[in-house]
C-alpha cells in the first residue's frame, strides 16, 4: 500500500478520533516474508507470506482503550474508533491516569536499513535451495567423517528472510516510517547411532541484515557463506560428541567450584534471570523480582565488576551504538521512540529500565526505546538485544585456557535451546558440556538445565574472557507476543558456583 | 467475507490452472480486560482475520499464506507460490463431507464481546471479593479476563461446502503476588459466581512461608511428586508428543510402537477433537477430515499414533484427523505447515481423591509447571527444569510454596509414562484438556 494512500486513511480514523479522545496513535505493521522449514521426510515451503496488522490506542481523562485491527482500511479503522468509544465507557478510571510521555525526535520521519543482497531482488527458489542444500551437504559430509560409529543426521531447518514495514502516527501529527529486513537460519539436528542412542543440537544464525546473514552470491545463484557453514557444522559435530555424553549427579555437580559459560548460555541466562525483571512493565506490576512495584530496587543484581545492558552493542571505533547489527535491534521501537542502550545494571547496581511510553510517564522516566508489539498487538515493554560486559578489567583472561586452569572441578556449558522465567526464579536449558577437572578439559557432559534465583544469579560472576557477541538469537515470549531477540555477553564467562545458581545434569 | 475470499482464490486457481487448493480462512473479535495491581484496562481485536492457503499444481505442492484480504493480495502471494513446487504424496486435497457446520458459539459471550460492562462488573467483584476475603494472605493481584468469537471455515476445490466452526471462549486468570494462581477457560460463559471465587481458592490454599529443598532435606534426593495436570499437559505436548507424531515415527525418531505396553496400566489416554467442553471442538481438522477421538493409550499399552494426511498415505493408513497447523515456534497458525498434532487430551481418572493422594505424601512436591520444559530434549524425553508455582508436601499437607529457581527437578516424561504409581478421581478442564493429577518420583537437583 502506497504511503501517500496509508496517510489519508490514517488521517480519517484520526479525525473519527479527535471529536471523542483526547489523544490518540495508530501503529501499522506489515511483513513480507520467505520462509522453508524441513521437518523429518517432509519439506514445506512458503515463497511469499504477506502479513499486516493495526493497533491503535485511545487517551480521554486519564483512561486507555487499546484496539487491534484486522485491515489497514478507512471502514475498518473508523468502526474500531467507535467501538473504542463504547470500550472506553466501560472502562474503569485507574488509581492513577494513564499518560504517555511525548514522542522524541518527531520532526524525523524515515528510519532505513538497508540489505547488502535484498531478498527483493532474489530468485526465491535459489535462495531457499541454496540454504536446504547448504545444510544438507554440512550434514552428510559429517556422517562420512563419523562412518565408523553409523551416524544418522537428520538436520531439521527453520528459514526465513523478511522485509518489514512500520508506520507509527499519532493524533498530534507524528508520523514516522521505518523499514528493515530480517534474516534468521535455525538447524536442529537430530542424531541417531547405530546402538540406538540419539542426540540433538540446535544452532541459529540471524541478524537484521538481507540475505548477507547467510549467504553469498554464485555464479548461478547463491551458497552458503563460510560463517554459517562453520557454524552449522560445529553445532552437528558437538551432537555427535555428545554420543558420548556423561551424566553427573547431584553429589558431583555439589563438588564443583566454577561454571564457565558461553556467550549464548549467558546470554539466555541474563535474558531470563535479569532482562525480564527490567521490563517497566512487569516493574509497575510487582512482577520484577529487582524492584518493587514503585521502581525501587530491591539489591544488588550483579557482581561489582560487570554492567547489564540492553540495546545494540557499542561500536569500539565509534563509540556510538551500532544499529546495524543484533537480531532484536531497531532504529526505532513500536511507539516511534529512538531505541537507546539501556544500562540496566551498573556495576551490579540497578540503573535504568526498559520504557515504553506509558511507563515512563508512570515512573517520570525519559521514554528509551523499549516499547514492541507483534503484529497489530499492544505496545508492551521488551527487551532487544540483552547482554553482560565487564566493567573491571580484573576479570579479564586472556582466553578460555587461562580462565579454566586455576579451577578444580567445573564445568563449561555451552548453547542453550531457550529458557523461561518467573518473578523471583529463571530456568534455562544447555545443550552439552564439558567436564574441567584440575583445569583441564575431559569429558562430554549430557545436555543440562541451569537454573537460579533472579537476584543472586550473577552475584558470582568472577572472570570472563573473549570478545563481546550478542548472535544468541531467539524469540521472546510474554503476554502472548512473541519478538525476535539477541542476548549475550563475552565469549566465556566464569561463575563462581553458590546456592542461588543449580544445574541439573540429564541422565543417560 | 468467506464467499468474497473464496470466489477469489477460485478465480486466480482458474488463471494459475492449478489441480486444487484448500484454504483455511480464521476470524476473530476478542475483548479483554487486564488486572494490574486491581486496576483493569481494556482492549479489544476486531476483524483479525488471517488466510492459510496450500496449492497443487503438475501434482507439486506449496503454501501462501496472507492476513490482507483483497484479490491484489491474494494474486501476489499465489502468483509467488508458484515459483516454488514441491513434490508431495498427496495427490489432492480432501473432499469434504457435506454438512459439517458446527455453532458452538455461546449467546451471552458473543454479546459480551462487543459490550463488556458485565464482564468487568464480574471481575471487578473478583478482584475486591478476593482482596477483602484473602487480606494479609497477600500484597499483590494481578490478572485478566476475556471473551472471544471466532469463526473458522476450512475448503477445498474438491468440496461442495466448507467446514465451518463459530465457537467462543471465556478465560479469566488471578495470580496472587506471583506465588500461585487460578485459571478459567471454557467454551461457554460460566456461572457468575465460579469466577468471583476464583482468586478466594488461590488466597485459601496459600502458605505464608516458601521452602528451598534444603530446608526440607530433599536436596539431591529422589522424591515422591504429585503432577499438576498443567504439568502433566505440558509435558505431554512438549515432550511425549514429539513421539506420538507420525513424522517422528517415520522419520525412526519415536521410542513408540504399536501393540506394546509402554506405560503403566494406570494410563489410559485419548485425543479427542470432539470433547464437548473444548475450546478448540470442530467438525474437521485443518485439512478437512473428520474430527475424531484417537485412544493413544490404553491401560498402559500404546494404541496409535496421530496422522495427517500426507503422513497417513507415507505410512499406508487413514488420517486420525489430525493435520492441523501447527508453528514450529514463533509463527501464526495459518502460516505454519499442515502437520500431525495433539487436538485435546482426555485422560481417565483414577479412584483416589487428590486431598487423600497429597495426604499420601510424607516428604515431596505439588509440581504445578516445570520452567522451561519447552527446552527439554524431545528425542530422548529428558529434562531438568526448575520448579514453577509449586507447593511443598510435608506430612500429607501443603506447607510452602517452593521457592523460586532452588528446585532443579530432573526425570524422562517417556519413564513418567511408567512410573505412575497413582491417578487422581478429580480432573482439571483447562479449555482443550480434561487431565488428573498423578503421583510418580523425580529427582530433585
Amino acid at each position: 500500500m502506497k504511503t501517500a494512500k496509508i496517510k489519508k486513511i490514517l488521517e480519517k480514523a484520526f479525525t473519527c478520533a479527535r471529536s471523542f479522545f483526547d489523544y490518540s496513535d495508530i501503529l501499522y505493521e506489515r511483513v513480507e516474508m520467505t520462509e522453508a522449514k524441513t521437518i523429518g521426510s517432509q519439506t514445506f515451503i512458503t515463497p511469499l507470506s504477506v502479513k499486516a496488522r493495526v493497533q491503535m490506542r485511545f487517551l480521554k481523562n486519564g483512561k486507555k482503550v487499546s484496539i487491534k485491527v484486522g485491515q489497514m482500511e478507512e471502514h475498518d479503522l473508523c468502526q474500531a474508533v467507535e467501538r473504542a468509544k463504547d470500550l472506553w465507557r466501560s472502562a474503569k478510571k485507574p488509581r492513577k491516569p494513564v499518560s504517555f510521555v511525548p514522542i522524541p525526535n518527531p520532526g524525523r520521519r524515515n528510519y532505513v536499513i538497508d540489505p547488502f543482497f535484498d531478498l527483493g531482488d532474489a530468485d526465491p527458489k535459489k535462495v531457499i535451495d541454496a540454504v536446504l542444500g547448504g545444510v544438507s551437504r554440512v550434514a552428510r559430509s559429517i556422517e562420512k567423517k563419523y562412518a565408523d560409529r553409523k551416524v544418522e543426521i537428520n538436520p531439521e531447518v527453520w528459514f526465513y528472510a523478511q522485509d518489514e514495514e512500520k508506520i507509527i502516527a499519532d493524533s498530534e501529527g507524528i508520523f514516522k516510517r521505518q523499514t528493515m529486513p530480517r534474516t534468521f537460519l535455525q538447524v536442529h539436528t537430530k542424531i541417531k547411532a547405530k546402538k540406538g542412542k540419539s542426540t540433538q543440537t540446535r544452532v541459529r544464525i540471524a541478524d537484521i541484515k538481507g540475505l548477507e546473514t547467510l549467504l553469498e552470491p554464485t555464479k548461478t545463484g547463491w551458497k552458503l557463506n563460510s560463517h554459517s557453514r562453520t557454524e552449522i557444522r560445529s553445532w552437528i559435530e558437538m551432537a555427535c560428541d555428545l554420543l558420548d555424553g556423561i551424566t553427573l549427579s547431584a553429589e558431583d555437580v555439589a563438588k564443583m567450584d566454577h561454571f564457565v559459560l558461553d556467550y549464548n548460555t549467558l546470554g539466555v541466562f541474563i535474558h531470563e534471570a535479569l532482562g525480564h525483571n527490567f521490563e517497566a512493565d512487569a516493574v509497575k506490576a510487582g512482577e520484577s523480582g529487582v524492584a518493587d512495584a514503585h521502581g525501587k530496587p530491591r539489591g544488588e543484581v550483579a557482581a561489582h565488576t560487570v554492567d547489564i545492558l540492553d540495546g545494540p552493542l557499542v561500536n569500539p571505533d565509534t563509540r556510538k551504538p551500532d544499529m546495524a547489527t543484533g537480531f532484536g535491534t531497531e532504529l526505532i521501537d513500536d511507539e516511534g521512540v529512538p531505541v537507546k542502550i539501556k544500562v540496566l545494571a551498573r556495576r551490579g547496581r540497578v540503573r535504568d529500565y526498559i520504557h515504553n511510553r506509558e511507563t515512563a510517564a508512570y515512573f517520570g522516566a525519559k521514554p528509551n526505546g523499549g516499547a514492541y508489539s507483534q503484529l497489530g498487538d499492544s505496545q508492551i515493554c521488551r527487551m532487544s538485544n540483552t547482554y553482560m560486559v565487564p566493567a573491571s578489567d580484573s576479570i579479564v583472561y586472556k582466553d578460555l585456557k587461562t580462565l579454566i586452569k586455576d579451577i578444580r572441578y567445573g564445568v563449561i556449558l555451552e548453547g542453550t535451546l531457550g529458557g523461561a522465567v518467573s518473578k523471583d526464579g529463571m530456568s534455562s536449558s544447555i545443550q552439552i558440556g564439558y567436564l574441567i577437572e584440575d583445569g583441564k578439559v575431559t569429558k562430554t557432559v549430557n545436555p543440562a538445565n541451569f537454573s537460579g534465583k533472579s537476584m543472586y544469579a550473577l552475584r558470582h560472576v568472577d572472570g570472563c574472557a573473549g570478545e563481546i557477541k550478542i548472535d544468541d538469537v531467539g524469540f521472546c515470549g510474554k503476554d502472548g507476543q512473541h519478538r525476535p531477540v539477541g542476548d549475550g555477553g563475552p565469549r566465556w564467562t566464569r561463575i563462581k558456583t553458590n546456592e542461588y545458581v543449580q544445574l541439573a545434569i540429564q541422565g543417560t | 467475507m468467506f464467499e468474497a475470499i473464496r470466489k477469489s482464490v477460485e478465480r486466480i486457481a482458474v488463471r494459475h490452472r492449478l489441480d486444487d487448493f484448500e484454504m483455511l480462512l480464521s476470524r476473530h473479535d476478542f475483548t479483554s480486560f487486564t488486572i494490574e495491581q486491581r486496576d483493569l484496562t481494556v482492549s479489544s481485536e476486531v476483524g483479525v482475520s488471517s488466510l492459510g492457503l496450500r496449492l497443487i499444481k503438475n501434482g507439486r505442492l506449496t503454501y501462501a499464506s496472507t492476513t490482507v484480504m483483497d484479490e491484489a493480495a491474494l494474486e501476489h502471494v499465489i502468483t509467488a507460490a508458484l515459483t516454488n513446487l514441491q513434490p508431495t504424496a498427496l495427490a489432492g486435497f480432501s473432499e469434504i463431507p457435506k454438512g459439517l457446520s458446527w455453532d458452538n458459539a455461546d449467546t451471552k459471550i458473543s454479546e459480551l464481546v462487543a459490550r463488556p460492562k458485565r464482564l468487568r462488573d464480574l471481575l471487578l467483584t473478583t478482584v475486591s471479593e478476593t482482596w477483602e476475603k484473602g487480606k494479609g494472605k497477600f500484597e499483590r493481584l494481578n490478572g485478566s479476563g476475556g471473551v472471544g468469537l471466532a469463526e473458522d471455515w476450512v475448503y477445498t476445490s474438491r468440496s461442495k461446502e466448507p467446514s465451518y466452526r463459530r465457537s467462543t471462549g471465556f478465560n479469566a486468570y488471578i495470580d496472587l503476588d506471583s506465588r500461585d494462581f487460578e485459571v478459567l477457560v471454557r467454551s461457554r460463559l460460566p456461572k457468575a459466581a465460579e469466577i468471583e471465587k476464583l482468586g478466594i481458592k488461590v488466597a485459601r490454599r496459600l502458605p505464608k512461608k516458601s521452602a528451598k529443598p534444603s530446608d526440607v532435606g530433599l536436596k539431591g534426593k529422589e522424591v515422591d511428586v504429585i503432577l499438576h495436570p498443567f504439568c502433566l499437559g505440558s509435558l505431554f505436548s512438549n515432550v511425549i508428543a514429539e513421539h506420538l507424531y507420525a513424522t517422528s515415527k517415520l522419520s525412526g525418531h519415536s521410542k513408540l510402537k504399536t501393540g506394546e505396553k509402554l506405560a503403566s496400566s494406570r494410563f489410559t489416554i485419548a485425543d479427542d477433537g470432539t470433547h464437548p467442553e473444548f475450546v478448540s471442538r470442530g467438525p474437521t481438522d485443518e485439512e478437512g477430515t473428520p474430527t475424531r477421538c484417537n485412544v493413544l493409550f490404553s491401560k498402559g499399552v500404546f494404541k496409535s499414533f496421530v496422522y495427517d494426511r500426507e503422513t497417513a498415505i507415507l505410512d499406508e493408513v487413514s488420517s486420525t484427523g489430525n493435520g492441523m497447523r501447527r508453528p514450529v515456534l514463533a509463527e501464526e497458525n495459518h502460516e505454519a505447515p499442515v502437520r500431525p498434532s495433539l487436538r485435546g487430551l482426555v485422560m481417565e481418572p483414577g479412584k483416589t481423591k487428590l486431598k487423600d493422594m497429597i495426604k499420601g505424601v510424607k516428604r515431596g512436591i505439588l509440581l504445578k509447571f516445570l520452567l522451561g520444559i519447552h527446552t527439554a530434549d524431545k528425542v530422548s524425553g529428558g529434562f531438568s527444569n526448575t520448579a514453577y508455582l509449586s507447593y511443598v508436601i510435608e506430612n500429607g499437607k501443603l506447607t510452602a510454596t517452593a521457592e523460586p529457581g532452588t528446585w532443579a527437578m530432573r526425570g524422562n516424561a517417556l519413564e513418567i509414562l511408567n512410573n505412575v504409581k497413582d491417578v487422581s478421581s478429580d480432573r482439571f478442564l483447562s479449555g482443550n484438556s480434561l487431565l488428573p493429577w498423578i503421583k510418580t518420583r523425580l529427582y530433585v537437583g
